[in-house]
């Protein structure tokens, strides 16, 4: 990250590659097709922090999905009218397809069950953080992250449990 | 940048359905594995220059280039409700720089227009940042001057063309 601080594009390019998909998808959660502004708010912050600041970041990823939250959150908590004009603006050349995100299935599933779940799941196993860096992202300690964790997992099991039998029994009342 | 997720025993003894659903979770991942290093982010980390004052006809105005914006989108945004017609205590004014060599006016546009790339949001930061502020746009180089000519010539009037960058 110093790297592409400093204008190394190829830095920059490869920084996008590790990192740019698993803050996409934990964006996406929280702002649906506005992840894309999200991210490129938290990068373009990230950028404009000084060198000396990106070097004493402990934990440079925790904090990229800090940052990529926060930005996230504060679409959602906007200003509602300013808000509502981006997102009507936005609309026509921003929206990205569902299919883009691959499981449909399961991204509803994630945006039905409780947020703070799905945060702590999104972490986990997109951003690959640990429970002490999803604590670190989401304000809490590293046990409660892991118990959202595991609480989560279950809860898209029902979820997507619940799902399949009421396809089932549709599939029998049309047969 | 790659630490590895540390191990905690929430994790330990997850039964066989939540592996399976780790796994399906993780896979969601890599449907956006390629996708190109936003314009936005490409351009800050080049240093390229986004923002300066101009004159037009005489008065000072800030001048916000961001690159990449379609044309429907600048449209909107020069409408009735966009930011254009809102008073900010500075003059805003719209370029429309499409990506391309060399950079176009949005022709449909009579006066110089902003151009916002694809950051509608960014661009709202930047109007919000700068009312009632004569410059501070956050993006323009410091080791330059504002008005630096290697790069901007000063219009002469409203609807002038800029020069390529």
């Amino acid at each position: 990250m110093v790297a592409a601080r400093k204008g190394h594009h190829r830095s920059a390019e490869r920084l996008w590659a590790l990192e740019g998909p698993g803050l996409l998808a934990f964006a996406r959660l929280t702002v649906g097709e506005e992840a894309d502004d999200a991210v490129q708010v938290a990068l373009l912050s990230a950028l404009s922090r000084p060198v000396r600041e990106l070097r004493s970041l402990r934990d440079p990823r925790a904090w990229l999905y800090t940052l990529v939250r926060r930005a996230a959150l504060n679409i959602v908590r906007g200003d509602s009218r300013r808000v509502r004009r981006e997102r009507a603006v936005a609309r026509g050349d921003l929206a990205v397809p569902a299919s883009s995100f691959g499981d449909a299935e399961l991204a509803g599933a994630l945006r039905s069950i409780d947020h703070d779940l799905a945060e702590a799941v999104l972490l986990r196993t997109i951003g690959g953080l640990g429970f002490a860096q999803i604590g670190a992202v989401t304000g809490v300690d590293a046990g409660t992250a892991g118990r959202r964790y595991r609480r989560g997992l279950e809860c898209l099991r029902e979820t997507l449990e619940g799902v399949a039998s009421r396809d089932a029994s549709m599939e029998g009342s049309n047969a | 940048m790659n630490e590895p997720p540390n191990t905690h025993d929430q994790t330990e003894g997850l039964p066989p359905d939540l592996e399976t659903l780790e796994s399906r979770l993780a896979a969601m991942r890599s449907s956006r594995t390629g996708t190109p290093l936003p314009d936005v982010v490409r351009r800050r980390v080049r240093g390229s220059r986004w923002s300066r004052r101009i004159r037009l006809g005489g008065a000072s105005a800030l001048a916000v280039i961001l690159v990449g914006l379609g044309p429907s989108l600048i449209g909107s945004l020069t409408g009735p409700t966009g930011p254009a017609s809102e008073p900010k205590g500075v003059g805003i004014t719209l370029v429309s720089l499409p990506l391309g060599d060399p950079p176009r006016i949005d022709p449909g546009l009579s006066r110089l227009t902003v151009a916002l790339g694809r950051d509608p949001a960014l661009l709202w930061s930047i109007l919000d940042g700068v009312s009632g502020a004569p410059a501070g746009d956050g993006f323009s180089d410091p080791a330059r001057g504002a008005d630096d000519p290697r790069e901007w010539t000063e219009p002469t009037q409203p609807g002038s063309t800029l020069p390529p960058t």
